[in-house]
Order: C-alpha cells, then sequence, then structure tokens
C-alpha cells in the first residue's frame, strides 16, 4: 500500500511542481502538509489502476478536411472499456495499462475512426475524422461514448450545429438562439424576443461565451435575429444547472459556443450582412486564426463584430426659403469581442489554456435637430450612451490522471468598465453655447476567479466535484465568495443512470431590464456597495438514458433559489432622465423557480430533432414592489411543450418543422376602477387650502402578474432544395413563421370599445385587448456560397 | 483549405394574409377578471387653518363593469378662489358612482370631532366652529356605508415650521442637471427655513401673486411650483438627511410675472407686472401624503405606457382606496 500512494503522491507532485514554477501556486499548497495531502489524493484515485504499468496516449481530434479541433469527441478503448472525451479545443489524453488497445473515436456527424495497436509506452497522434458524405441511416454497431447516461455533467444540451442549421427561421436565417428557445426549461420571454429564460431566471443570468469570450448582446432587430451566425459556428452547449466548477458569474446558465476555424496558418472569415432597409441594417463579422508554432504550442486569434444601425432623418424647409429645420437620430447598438489564446501541451496529460479576452457592448441614442431662421441657426445634438468594456486575462489546466479522474483547475482577472447612462449635449445657438457631458460616470471593477474541480470514478459512482472562488472589487468594497459544486453519476442498468447535482452561483453584473422587453435600452450595471451581488443555489435530481442507441432521455427536476436579483421599481424604465442613479431605481429581492423537464432528442439519421416538456414554478419577491408580497414571475409558465423535426427527404430536399405551446405569460391588468377629483394645491388668503382639482379614472392593480395571457403557441416549418453548382452551391429555402397565423400575445392592456346602439347612441364598453405583432409571416429565401 | 463564405438573401417575399386586419394585431381577448368586492374611495385632504372641511366619497367598480356610472354629466370646480369679482371656477365632465347612505365621522385624539353631511355628487362638508389647529392631533377618519366594509385612515396634524426668507429671482437661469436644453430664464423662489428637529418632516410649496400691470389692472392668479432642486422629489424635500437643520431649496415657476421679454412666457397673459405681491406658503405634509403624491405621479407617467413596470397606487385607507391627509402650513410675502 505505501508503494501505491507513494506513486499517487509522485503523480501529483509532478503536477504542483509545474503549477509551482509558472503560476506560483506554491502559497496556495503551502500550507497542506504531506500527511494531509496524501489521504486527500488517495481518495480521488481508484487504486487499482496502479496495480499495472500504464501508459498514456494523447493527442488531438480534428476534422479532417478543414482541421477544425473536435469539442466532446470520444475516445474509447474497447478492450479495457475505458474511455474519454475531448476538451474544448481537441485535446484527449487516455491513460491505459500497458498492451493491445483497440481505440474507437466518435464524434456525432463523423465516420468512426478505430485504430489497434500494442501500447509499450507514451504515445501522441492526431486523429482526423471524416464527416459523412450524405445523410443516411447509419448502423450504429459499436457503442458510441460519451452518451448522457454516461456523463457526470447533468442539465445539459448540446446541440450539434448541423441540426441547428435544420430549424425552421425567419427568412431562412440560422438562428442559434431561436433553437435553444426551443429545449425544455428555456423560454423566449416574449413574441419575437431573443430572450433566453433559463429555469427561471432573468436573461443577464446567462453566460454567453463566444470562443470563451462574454458577449453581452446577442439579439439584431430586437430579437429577430441572433449576432451569432450559423456558419461561424461549430458546436452549441447550454448548461441549465450542475455547472462544473470552472464556470463562474453567473446564475443560470452557461451557453459556450465556440466558433470555427480552419487549418492552421490560414484565416477564416465570415462576414454578414442583412440589410432591412437602407437605414435599417445590422451586420456581423467573424474572424479566426490558429497557428500551430509545433506539437505543443497553438496560438489562436478570434474576433467578432457586430452592429445594428437604426437611422432616420428628415428636412423641411419653407417654400420662401427663410426657415427650415431637419431632424435626424438613431439607435447603434453592437459588441465587439477578441479572443487570443495560446494552447500549451505541457506534457500528455496537462494541457494548459491561457486566453486574453476583449469584450464591449455599446448603446449610443443619438438626435440631432438643426433649425435655421433667415440666417440665425441654432443646433441641437443629444447622444445617450451605455455600455460595457471587458479586458481578461484567464488560464486553465486540464489534467488527465487517468479515465477515471480528470482535475481542472485555473485562475482569471477581468477588468470591467460600465457605463451605465451618459448624455452628451451640445447646442449650437445665437445666444448661448452649450456641450456637456452628464450623467453618471464609468464605474471600473475587477473581477478575479479561482477554481478547481475533479471528475472522477469510485466504483461505478461518478463524481465531478469542485470549488469556484470569486472576487469583485468595486468602488470601496470588494466581494468574495466561495461557490461548492458537486454532480453525481449513479447507473442504474446498462443504458440508465440517475444523476443529481447541487450547484452554489454568484454574480456581479446586472442587467436592468424592463420584464419583457429586450430592447436595447438594457442596462448592464454591476453590483455596488449599495446593490449587493446575485447568489443562487441549485439543486437537480434526474434520469437519463439511451434508448435503442439513437434517442437521448432525460427527466431532470430542479429546485432553484435566487437572492438580490435586480428588477427596475414600479414605473421606472430606462428613459428616465429624472437625475436619479441606476441605484435608487432599482429593487432587489427573492426569486423561487422548480420544476420538472422531460426531453428526448435524436441526434443521427435521416430524421433528426427533439421532444421537450417542462412543467415549472416561478416566483419573485421584493420589498419595493407588489407590497412585498409574492408574486409570479412574468415568465412562470407552468406547462411548456416544444417539438422540433428535421427530416432529410433526398440529397436534394429537407423538410424541417417545429411548434412549441406554452402556457399565457403573467400580466397585470387593472381589476377595479374608480373615478375620483385630483388633488391640487390652492393658496387662500386666510392660509387655507382648497384641493379638489380635474376628475380622472384610476385604475387599480391588485396584485402584480395576478393574471394570464392567453397561451402561446406556434408552428413554423421550411423546405430546403440544395443547388450544386461548378462555382458554388447553393439553396433555396421556403418557409413560414406562425404557419397558422395565430396572434400570440405581447401584452395585454384595459381600453374602451364603442358599441353602436340601434337607436344610434354610442356606448363606451371597456375591454381587455392583446397586442399582437407577428402574424405568419412566409418567406422564400436563397443562401450561396464560394 | 481556403473558405470564403459569403450568403446573401436574393429574395424575400414576406407577405401578410389578408387575414391579418387590424383586430390581428389588438384583438379582443377574454381575460377572466374577478369581480373584486366594491369598496369605497376616499379623497380628504385637510390642512391647517382650514374651517370648512370638504371630503369626497365613490366606490370602485370592476374594470370591465360596463353598467352605467350613476352621474355622468358635468361639475363646477373651484381654479381660483381669490379671483377679484369671485372665485374662478371651470366646468368638468365628471362620471361618478355614488354611494348610498354613507356616514363620513372625523375624530380628533379618539373623541368626536365633526361629521360630514353630504352636499350631492359624493362630496362631504362641513363647517368647523374654529379652524383646524395646528396642535398635533391625531385625526381620525371613518366612513360607513351599507354593502360596504367601512374604511378607515388616521393621521397626525405635522408641525409646521417657520418660513424665514424667500428670495424672489426674476431673472434666475434655471437648468434641468439632466437636459441642458431646459436652460430657460425662468422666476426662481428661494426658500430658506429651518427643519423641525427630531421628527421626520416632508414639506412642499404653493404660492399666489397679485399683480398690476401698467395700466393698473390688478391680476390674482396661483403660481405652481416645479422644482429641479436635487433636494427635492414630487415638489416635496424631505429632512432625511438634514435633521434640525437650515434647508434652502430653489422653486421655480414656468409663468413668469415680470417678463423682461426673454425666454419664458409673459406675465399675466401677456402684460408685464409692474407692481404687486406673492404670497409663498410652505406646507407641511405627511409621510402618507408624500408617498401618495410620487405614486400618483409615477401612475400617471406609466399610464398608456407598456413598457413601464406598473405601478399599484399606494393609498393610506385602511379596507379602502384614496388618501386622508393633514397637512400644516406657514405664509410669506415677498413684494416686488
Amino acid at each position: 500500500m505505501s508503494h501505491i500512494i507513494s506513486t499517487i503522491v509522485t503523480q501529483h507532485l509532478h503536477l504542483f511542481r509545474r503549477a509551482k514554477v509558472k503560476f506560483s501556486f506554491k502559497i496556495i499548497f503551502q500550507p497542506f502538509s504531506m500527511k494531509k495531502i496524501v489521504p486527500i489524493l488517495a481518495f480521488l484515485l481508484p487504486l487499482h489502476l496502479f496495480a499495472q504499468r500504464t501508459f498514456t496516449i494523447s493527442g488531438y481530434l480534428q476534422d479532417a478536411a478543414s482541421g477544425e479541433k473536435l469539442f466532446s469527441a470520444a475516445a474509447y478503448d474497447k478492450k479495457s472499456s475505458s474511455g474519454v472525451v475531448s476538451n474544448t479545443y481537441g485535446f484527449f489524453s487516455l491513460t491505459l495499462p500497458k498492451g493491445e488497445v483497440d481505440l474507437v473515436f466518435t464524434y456525432v456527424g463523423y465516420e468512426p475512426t478505430e485504430i489497434k495497436f500494442d501500447l509499450k509506452r507514451d504515445t501522441t497522434f492526431n486523429i482526423r475524422m471524416k464527416e459523412y458524405a450524405e445523410i443516411k441511416t447509419i448502423e450504429i454497431s459499436a457503442k458510441k461514448q460519451n452518451r448522457i447516461e454516461e456523463r457526470t455533467q447533468m442539465s445539459q444540451v448540446t446541440v450539434p450545429i448541423e441540426l441547428i442549421k435544420k430549424v425552421p427561421a425567419l427568412l431562412g436565417e440560422v438562428d442559434v438562439l431561436k433553437a435553444l428557445q426551443l429545449l425544455p426549461g428555456v423560454q423566449a420571454g416574449t413574441e419575437g424576443q431573443n430572450g433566453l429564460y433559463v429555469r427561471g431566471g432573468s436573461p443577464d443570468q446567462n453566460l454567453i461565451l463566444l470562443d470563451g469570450v462574454p458577449v453581452y448582446n446577442v439579439s439584431h432587430l430586437g430579437g429577430f435575429f441572433s449576432v451569432f451566425n450559423g456558419d461561424a459556428i461549430k458546436d452549441v452547449t447550454l448548461t441549465k444547472g450542475g455547472f462544473p466548477a470552472r464556470f463562474g458569474g453567473r446564475l443560470s446558465s452557461v451557453k459556450p459556443v465556440i466558433s470555427a476555424s480552419v487549418a492552421s496558418q490560414n484565416a477564416s472569415n465570415t462576414n454578414e450582412t442583412t440589410t432591412i432597409d437602407p437605414k435599417l441594417y445590422f451586420y456581423d463579422l467573424n474572424a479566426k486564426i490558429n497557428w500551430k508554432i509545433n506539437e505543443k504550442h497553438r496560438i489562436f486569434l478570434s474576433a467578432y463584430n457586430g452592429a445594428d444601425i437604426f437611422g432616420f432623418a428628415f428636412t423641411r424647409t419653407a417654400t420662401d426659403n427663410k426657415r427650415s429645420n431637419s431632424t435626424s437620430g438613431g439607435i447603434d447598438f453592437g459588441n465587439l469581442t477578441t479572443a487570443l489564446r495560446w494552447n500549451y501541451l505541457i506534457n500528455n496529460q496537462l494541457f494548459a489554456n491561457t486566453t486574453f479576452t476583449y469584450s464591449s457592448f455599446n448603446v449610443n441614442i443619438l438626435t440631432s435637430a438643426s433649425n435655421r431662421r433667415d440666417t440665425v441657426v441654432t443646433d441641437n445634438t443629444a447622444s445617450l450612451r451605455s455600455g460595457i468594456a471587458d479586458i481578461g486575462f484567464k488560464t486553465d489546466f486540464d489534467y488527465v490522471i487517468n479515465p477515471q479522474n480528470h482535475i481542472r483547475f485555473g485562475v482569471g482577472v477581468t477588468n470591467h468598465t460600465y457605463s451605465p447612462r451618459t448624455l452628451q449635449l451640445a447646442v449650437q445657438a445665437a445666444r448661448f453655447n452649450i456641450d456637456t457631458t452628464l450623467g453618471e460616470g464609468n464605474t471600473k471593477a475587477l473581477e478575479t476567479a479561482v477554481y478547481l474541480e475533479d471528475e472522477l470514478k469510485i466504483g461505478l459512482l461518478k463524481l465531478s466535484i469542485g470549488a469556484h472562488f470569486s472576487g469583485f472589487k468595486v468602488d470601496s468594497v470588494t466581494y468574495t465568495s466561495l461557490q461548492p459544486r458537486i454532480g453525481m453519476n449513479y447507473p442504474l442498468s446498462q443504458n440508465l443512470a440517475a444523476k443529481a447535482s447541487f450547484v452554489t452561483m454568484r454574480q456581479y453584473i446586472n442587467l436592468l431590464t424592463n420584464e419583457g422587453l429586450g430592447l436595447p435600452t438594457d442596462l448592464w450595471v454591476p453590483s455596488t456597495a449599495k446593490v449587493k451581488p446575485q447568489d443562487a443555489w441549485q439543486a437537480a435530481i434526474g434520469i437519463a438514458q439511451t434508448i435503442r442507441n439513437e434517442y437521448e432521455f432525460s427527466v431532470e427536476a430542479y429546485y432553484k433559489k435566487m437572492n438580490n436579483v435586480i428588477s427596475y421599481t414600479e414605473g421606472a424604465n430606462f428613459l428616465n432622465l429624472n437625475g436619479t442613479s441606476w441605484q435608487n431605481r432599482v429593487a432587489q429581492g427573492t426569486g423561487t423557480a422548480y420544476g420538472l423537464e422531460l426531453f428526448v432528442q435524436k441526434k443521427e439519421g435521416r430524421l433528426t430533432g427533439w421532444l421537450g416538456y417542462t412543467w415549472s414554478k416561478n416566483f419573485r419577491k421584493f420589498d419595493a414592489i407588489n407590497k412585498g408580497l409574492e408574486y409570479p414571475f412574468k415568465y412562470d409558465r407552468r406547462h411548456d411543450f416544444k417539438a422540433l423535426v428535421a427530416y432529410q427527404i433526398s440529397d436534394k430536399w429537407s423538410f424541417s418543422g417545429s411548434w412549441q405551446y406554452g402556457t399565457g405569460n403573467a400580466t397585470s391588468l387593472p381589476e377595479l376602477i374608480y373615478n375620483t377629483p385630483s388633488l391640487t394645491y390652492l393658496y387662500n388668503p386666510s392660509g387655507a387650502i382648497t384641493s379638489f382639482g380635474q376628475y380622472g379614472a384610476t385604475e387599480i392593480i391588485g396584485e402584480k402578474n395576478a393574471f394570464r395571457m392567453p397561451s402561446y403557441h406556434r408552428l413554423d416549418f421550411s423546405f430546403e432544395r440544395k443547388v450544386k453548382k461548378k462555382r458554388y452551391t447553393g439553396a433555396w429555402n421556403f418557409g413560414a413563421y406562425n404557419a397558422y397565423n395565430r396572434a400570440n400575445p405581447m401584452f395585454l392592456f384595459l381600453d374602451s370599445q364603442d358599441v353602436y346602439n340601434a337607436n344610434g347612441t354610442v356606448t363606451s364598453t371597456n375591454v381587455i385587448r392583446q397586442a399582437s405583432i407577428f402574424p405568419i409571416i412566409p418567406s422564400i429565401a436563397y443562401n450561396f456560397k464560394f | 483549405m481556403k473558405i470564403i463564405d459569403f450568403k446573401y438573401i436574393t429574395l424575400i417575399a414576406t407577405v401578410l394574409f389578408s387575414s391579418c386586419s387590424a383586430n390581428y394585431f389588438t384583438p379582443i381577448v377574454d381575460v377572466a377578471i374577478p369581480l373584486r368586492e366594491a369598496k369605497l374611495v376616499v379623497i380628504a385632504d385637510f390642512w391647517s387653518g382650514e374651517q370648512e372641511l370638504n371630503v369626497f366619497v365613490t366606490t370602485t367598480r370592476a374594470s370591465l363593469d360596463n353598467t352605467p356610472y350613476d352621474y355622468t354629466g358635468v361639475d363646477t370646480i373651484l381654479t381660483n378662489p381669490n379671483r377679484p369679482g369671485g372665485g374662478r371656477t371651470q366646468v368638468v365632465p365628471i362620471l361618478i358612482d355614488t354611494v348610498s347612505g354613507v356616514v363620513v365621522k372625523l375624530t380628533k385624539n379618539g373623541q368626536a370631532f365633526a361629521q360630514l353631511n353630504s352636499t350631492g355628487l359624493g362630496r362631504y362638508r362641513t363647517t368647523l366652529a374654529q379652524p383646524l389647529a395646528e396642535d398635533g392631533a391625531t385625526y381620525t377618519l371613518t366612513i360607513s356605508a351599507p354593502g360596504y366594509p367601512t374604511i378607515e385612515s388616521t393621521q397626525k396634524m405635522p408641525a409646521s415650521t417657520k418660513l424665514d426668507s424667500v428670495t424672489y429671482n426674476p431673472d434666475a437661469s434655471v437648468t434641468d442637471p439632466n437636459n441642458p436644453f431646459s436652460k430657460n430664464i425662468r422666476d426662481e423662489y428661494v426658500l430658506d427655513f429651518k427643519d423641525v428637529a427630531n421628527q421626520e418632516n416632508y414639506y412642499t410649496a404653493v404660492a399666489q401673486a397679485t399683480t398690476k400691470d401698467a395700466a393698473g389692472t390688478e391680476t390674482i392668479q396661483n403660481i405652481p411650483f416645479s422644482s429641479l432642486d436635487p433636494l427635492s422629489e414630487s415638489n416635496v424635500v424631505t429632512d432625511r438627511n438634514l435633521d434640525g437643520k437650515r434647508i434652502v431649496w430653489r422653486e421655480h415657476t414656468n409663468r413668469r410675472l415680470k417678463s423682461s421679454g426673454r425666454g419664458g412666457g409673459g406675465g399675466g397673459g401677456g402684460n408685464v407686472a409692474v407692481s404687486g405681491s406673492i404670497q409663498v406658503v410652505l406646507l407641511s405634509i405627511t409621510k402618507e401624503r408624500f408617498n401618495y403624491i410620487k405614486s400618483y405621479a409615477l401612475y400617471q407617467s406609466t399610464l398608456n405606457n407598456p413598457l413601464a413596470e406598473p405601478v399599484i397606487l399606494y393609498s393610506n385607507i385602511n379596507n379602502g382606496y384614496g388618501l386622508f391627509s393633514i397637512g400644516a402650513n406657514r405664509g410669506f410675502t415677498v413684494l416686488f
């Protein structure tokens, strides 16, 4: 036994020595004596592995055609029944006993690759996998790896980009977020939005990463389209709970979006511009380059820039040309992200990724007016800006000790600059000039994070345990948080496993938003001395099963408690320019969400898609809202059903359709009305005040969100016909959004309706109306690529 | 391999079906709004020095109750009670639900103080033997009517404070710190007073001007104040951070009494005042009135605005709606 323990310690100290030299982890580990470390490490490692000599097979899994690294591809040894999956950068490391190995590498949409050889030493090779030439029914002989019931991670859905591309989309535009909105536990918000409300959370509680860089605004045209270009993305994974320790900073979900790159030393550029009107357009630019210095070092540089431009202008001139006035204005908003990554393969078991990131999101609302009378000209310009800019550094380590034990650890620092609301005004007139900047100045904050997580197997039980520590320094306060994370997987039968997880999360950033509106006028603001950081814990249990090697099935129940969630106070909105800081216009409270999710997904074959159902409840409670009483969150949706089907009819033709149904959103409506005179101040010489004024109606909202909008349901479909020409390939897309023309509600309001009586009189009656915005929208689009 | 990927949508045909009439976008929907129990609503606003107390009482109705109102017509309201030759009045349209058998009672420190009698159209009035005094007393208004739960509210007469001085600046430059476009020449009034210590105080102000133009025509007008002073909210100053301290509060009026011809409106409907006096009153109000004013202003600002968070209007009436408030006032005169 002593020999075994000493072997384990040697291996770990090997790691520590490496880490100590490069990243000064010495300080962290010094307080532990060797006596303390040994039993801890002994617990982490399955001992039987050291009964015989082992060697490590490592390398990269990549697309044969493009050189694209394949994330979450499986490497599996049939002989020892051991397997691992590749990390974000396609790297895998599989430690096996000496002797003959029979490796099979699998990835969705790719032909499996098999290799047999005699393992005598540590071995490194890269596997280039081929995509299936055409979609066909695949005979699956070997057991596929990385199956849902084998993963410790729960509450996670990975959607292949090929399936996302088939989701029926408005005007044939591939929309990543619209596809994610079709998953159980995810809601879009109001009609047409690209909001993501995950398990009762708010849009700001989602960590959306593009190549590891946070992206703050994910929508174009107020939610019609997402900023993610389907042609520049290779994979989308949504994690709704059971968050691994390596992720932090948000409460509700993590969505790493990995953009596509091409073979080493080549650049990839994808530019996309969609013009709706000469003064209304948006664009996305994606670029990525990578450089393989040698087998151990690789450099990646990726960038994304996208923006929406809305504008208007008109001029009016008097016939005598003595007077004229012109007005122009608009809203510009957009993201800029860049990431410089350095992959360092320290040895065949230890992989390091160091990233320098920049991310910014800015909104600029501009109005300009010019007035001329004879020769006197007055010019007014007003620009209301808000935004956020991050500069960050992080380094992450993957240490694959053996197939049963995978450790990840890392550290990160981000410098945030928040510009909540700045008003820049310029007036040039005959009598005076003003050129000034008003509003709230920039706020700087420093966010740090350290994490350690270990994915290990003890007997049949798979565990993922770890902790995420974060710190946030803003103004004169510093917040810290230690967030334990644990996930478990226990097989119940060959294809069925029970899973459980418990995580705590903290976030230091808030999106001030009027519920239901995904307008770019929303403000990103930090936690401050007055506005505390948001915290949450979430527990989930469930089962996962692969049925007939084709269908992934899962059932999960979750309970989430959120503290210090933020909301505008009653009556407040972004455009309130009443001089008070945003901090005075928000309330903090608690949120509670719980529910049950069922999900069946088929990822391969002619017929792909999924079915999802969610039963959930979702509440908020703020002292300053609704008289301090708990109320249903606007997106409290009791029943939510979603179906997505994609079918390859022939080599040329394909069909896809989606249908979704949801209980109506919660809303506030006036329950009672009364008419009274208003209060006015009138002076009276005797000192008395007479105070009855004009009469008016007052509507009484009893409790917030006490009513339900009509249910939401919608059918979208599209047919696609591929066209292959000598110099290019293209596709015709025929589709319909809201195919059966359902009038889905955006909001409800009390209105009056005139009723014409038989005797010629008109009676006004009160009615509730709903506002609907998108009727059936048929579309024909042609996309081509060369 | 080099990939250049251009996507271009060459044809977009977006056709709204003929079935998409205007009713598609704002259809009437059937939402089950429960018929809540009708409750009494009261507007009662008493001030020290007032000898005639007026109360307005009505009832709530369900928002989708389309039965006719009890009274649909007009009423005459007083807009300028002190105008020479009699107060100015205005006829306004009203819709009122009246309540039968209403009993309005006022107690002072737990003792019966007054009972108000109906004068029609939901109004109840009484004339006191003595004007309401600034005595710090506690008043409770109780209103009952057959078929309705009795409503009740209590207010304590706030202590008034002496307005030490008012400075009148007829050509002041008034700028909204959040909007320099508002930079205008206005009549400004700088109110100087000392807060009453060791209690939570809320102050507002009102004024009346008596002016004469070059022709000797006298005009009396109420001049409602506005304030961009960071001290104030909804034109109310609180002593939250100024307990017992001296408060200097800047208010202004949009109507100018002594226009010099630059900016703003002319005085007295175009006539420039050459002499006159301005009476300014500093009003001490209760926290409940302040909450109501704030809430009502917010409520008004969000009417017909689906983008704003809904506002639940504040009320200090137990078992009902509306407002009962009592305030105190101290005057000051500025001559020019």
